[in-house]
């Protein structure tokens, strides 16, 4: 009896096979799906099968106000928390690039933050920022400062989301920058320091064009979070007071999951996606640029 | 082996058999329904038909029916819904007409309150279609703390600054009287506690009571007008009225949902709270409230004292309603049999279920069980309810998000009304109701 062996080449397919299926079937094929119900009149809770309507869904929710409302919140939310953690990540970690006692400890109650569930965390600070109840009005009362709504007034409801946001993701910028300031070649210090350079010369020369493509890929990441973040503002704010604090994503999720407009809401998902995808573009040119400098 | 074969089969059939008598039912995850499941026991004593609970968290609670009813899934039995659910629950074809099942099982409609019959089952409003039945008729009352109003030097101070005596409120502005009296932020106490914020519905159906009271209305649910209705001049004033309750709420009021107002009235911080009859059980609980001992109940007060017309109270609380895709029906059946009964109604009453089945509400017992029990009692025939079309939800959305706009100071009334309008109109003509 002859037996068919298998080439190297067969049993390759056959050992990524299962993956192969499993990514089609819970990544791919959903994605296609969702692109042709951002066609219809679809709803999952209706009796009715999808109707082709076109591009009405995508035409309806970019000229609707309240969507552009949603847009320029979340924009001024990402400018403000990006802006703010960049910064602040950047001047901790490079307090903490250096040996001191205890500095592994410190290091890892920073980052615990960014371990915990957003939802969480949102909740919690929902509880500190109460104006009654809370524990940071508790304190400012100690100093005679007047009780302050922060999550009931519109200008301070946002400032609250930004506070909370950047508590949680700040560890993440810390983190990225302490791993490009490790990399710097300590070499290119020492013979700064021969040629008796200021620390701000060394800081603009050497530090930030060595690090610049890490802190991009930070910045990257954070922006696409920061862009599609719900659970913190929705465990924070659900989106108030009115619309002040809503973003895209509690937009997007009233439109799929209370008003259950399946269709539109499948369309306004492709056109985050593609707003992401554009933002993202903008920033690998731009890392790619400056890799092509540096190297 | 034959006998072992037989004897197989048999413990098979038994086991299926068993396995099919029992049902689930679908519920909110809060006091009433495990009052629910803990009553069941005793209808699983009488019948071998096991129930089952499946309570999903308020925020879920939507989702989780909607997943199963899309998946047409047998997992729900019985569904204990809220009202405004029923248009698409019924248009989706996902809930069972019950017309023939009352009939059958000899349950008498005037058992019930014909307004909560109809905004618990009726779909549409006035065709006699029943797909549900009163379960939890939970109405807003008003909690508020018996020792400040009857303080003497209190009632001294309030007489001199107002004319007239301080007492339970007979009409709206009373209240407001009684709210702005007792706001003291330097005492930390303040006037009122209610739901402003923008969770699920709870400012619409809060300022429901204000709105219906003053003669306006969210849309004539009989022509479907919603514009110079919602923002007619009675609503906008009744919106102004609402809003000026804010100045008498604690710091922070406009993101005050169920939890917020528990806590300021247990706490003490508050003189008055509005809030569903529901939730009273935890004012009264010296577990969880400092002011256990000194609050008392009443209903909404109205508009004009004596005048029905401007007396409504917000309707919470849910109906029963079976799923279409339910594999025990008869089981259900024998359940809802044994369930509108008034020696079992009455048991709910007394497990902490808020029941409106007449023969009991109307018996002079019933407000002798709980202290809010009078309250719900006079509630019960001034209940109304907003909409229950399929598109409710985003009808709802727009008005929770204006409205809390309005209170968070970001809005006027006439403005915050007019959007409603706008918005409103174009969601029911885009749905094709216009």
């Amino acid at each position: 009896m002859k037996t068919k062996m298998l080439s190297d080449r067969g049993i390759a397919l056959l050992f990524i096979l299962p993956t192969i299926l499993i990514l089609v079937f819970i990544v791919v094929y959903p994605l296609i799906w969702s692109l042709f119900l951002s066609f219809t009149d679809y709803s999952v809770v209706g009796t009715e099968k999808p109707h082709f309507i076109g591009i009405k869904n995508f035409a309806n929710i970019l000229k609707d106000e309240y969507i552009w409302l949603h847009f320029q919140n979340t924009a001024k939310y990402v400018i403000m928390a990006i802006a703010i953690q960049f910064f602040l990540g950047l001047g901790i970690a490079l307090l903490l690039n250096r040996e001191f006692a205890g500095r592994g400890i410190l290091l890892t109650l920073v980052l615990s933050p960014m371990m915990l569930s957003p939802i969480v965390v949102g909740l919690f600070w929902r509880y500190i920022l109460d104006a009654n109840w809370g524990v940071l009005n508790y304190f400012t009362s100690l100093i005679g400062l007047p009780k302050i709504a922060w999550l009931g007034e519109k200008e301070m409801a946002m400032y609250a989301l930004v506070i909370v946001d950047t508590w949680m993701w700040t560890p993440f910028m810390i983190l990225i920058s302490l791993a490009g300031l490790s990399a710097v070649p300590k070499e290119l210090y020492e013979a700064a320091e021969v040629d008796r350079a200021s620390t701000w010369f060394k800081f603009r020369h050497i530090t930030l064009p060595l690090i610049a493509p890490l802190l991009l890929v930070g910045l990257l990441f954070r922006t696409m979070d920061a862009f599609r973040m719900f659970d913190l503002a929705w465990g924070l704010t659900q989106g108030g007071p009115g619309t002040a604090t809503s973003t895209i994503s509690i937009a997007l999720y009233r439109m799929a999951f209370q008003n259950f407009e399946t269709g539109k809401a499948c369309a306004f998902a492709y056109i985050i996606l593609i707003l992401i995808i554009g933002m993202s573009n903008i920033y690998i040119r731009f890392l790619n640029r400056l890799q092509k400098r540096g190297g | 082996m034959r006998k072992v074969l037989l004897l197989s089969m048999l413990l098979l059939i038994v086991l299926t058999g068993f396995a099919a008598r029992e049902i689930t039912i679908c519920w909110a995850s809060w006091p009433p329904a495990d009052a629910l499941l803990a009553l069941s026991e005793e209808f699983t004593e009488k019948t071998g038909i096991k129930v089952n609970g499946l309570f999903v968290p308020w925020g879920q609670f939507m989702d989780k029916v909607s997943v199963e009813f899309a998946a047409k899934s047998p997992t729900i039995d019985i569904l204990i819904a809220d009202s405004q659910w029923l248009g698409w629950l019924v248009e989706g074809n996902h809930i069972m007409k019950l017309n023939d099942w009352i009939k059958e099982l000899g349950i008498n409609l005037n058992d019930f309150y014909p307004n909560l019959l109809q905004y618990y089952g009726e779909y549409p409003f006035g065709s006699g279609n029943y797909y549900g039945l009163p379960c939890e008729t939970d109405a807003e009352i008003l909690i508020y703390r018996k020792d400040l109003f009857e303080d003497p030097k209190e009632k001294a101070a309030f007489l001199k600054k107002y004319g007239y005596e301080l007492r339970p409120p007979r009409n709206l502005f009373e209240m407001r009287d009684i709210a702005e009296f007792f706001t003291r932020p330097e005492q930390n106490l303040y006037g009122i506690a209610t739901k402003f914020s923008k969770d699920y519905d709870v400012v619409t159906w809060d300022f429901g009571w204000a709105l219906w009271n003053f003669g306006g209305d969210y849309w004539n649910p009989n022509t479907l007008q919603v514009k110079g209705i919602v923002n007619s001049a009675q609503s906008v004033a009744a919106l102004e009225f609402y809003k000026s309750f804010v100045n008498f709420a604690p710091p922070g009021a406009a993101t005050y949902s169920f939890d917020e107002v528990n806590t300021a009235m247990q706490t003490g911080l508050v003189a008055m709270a509005i809030q569903w009859a529901a939730f009273a059980p935890g004012f009264v609980d010296p577990e969880v409230s400092k002011t256990f001992d000194k609050v008392a109940f009443m209903a909404l007060p109205p508009l004009i004292e004596g005048d029905p017309n401007t007396a409504y109270v917000p309707l919470g609380g849910q109906g029963i309603v079976v799923s279409n895709y339910s594999d025990a029906k008869e089981e259900v059946k024998e359940f809802l049999k044994w369930f509108y009964t008034p020696e079992i109604q009455e048991k709910w009453a007394l497990y902490g279920g808020l029941t409106s089945f007449k023969p009991v509400v109307e018996d002079p017992k019933f407000v002798e069980m709980y202290p809010w029990n009078q309250a719900l009692k006079d509630s019960i025939p001034r209940l109304k309810d907003a909409w229950n079309i399929p598109i409710y939800a985003k009808l709802l959305t727009v008005t929770q998000e204006n409205l809390n706009a309005v209170i968070a100071g970001t809005l006027e009334p006439r403005e915050a009304l007019m959007k409603i309008a706008e918005e409103h109109e174009k969601i029911l003509k885009e749905a094709g109701y216009k």
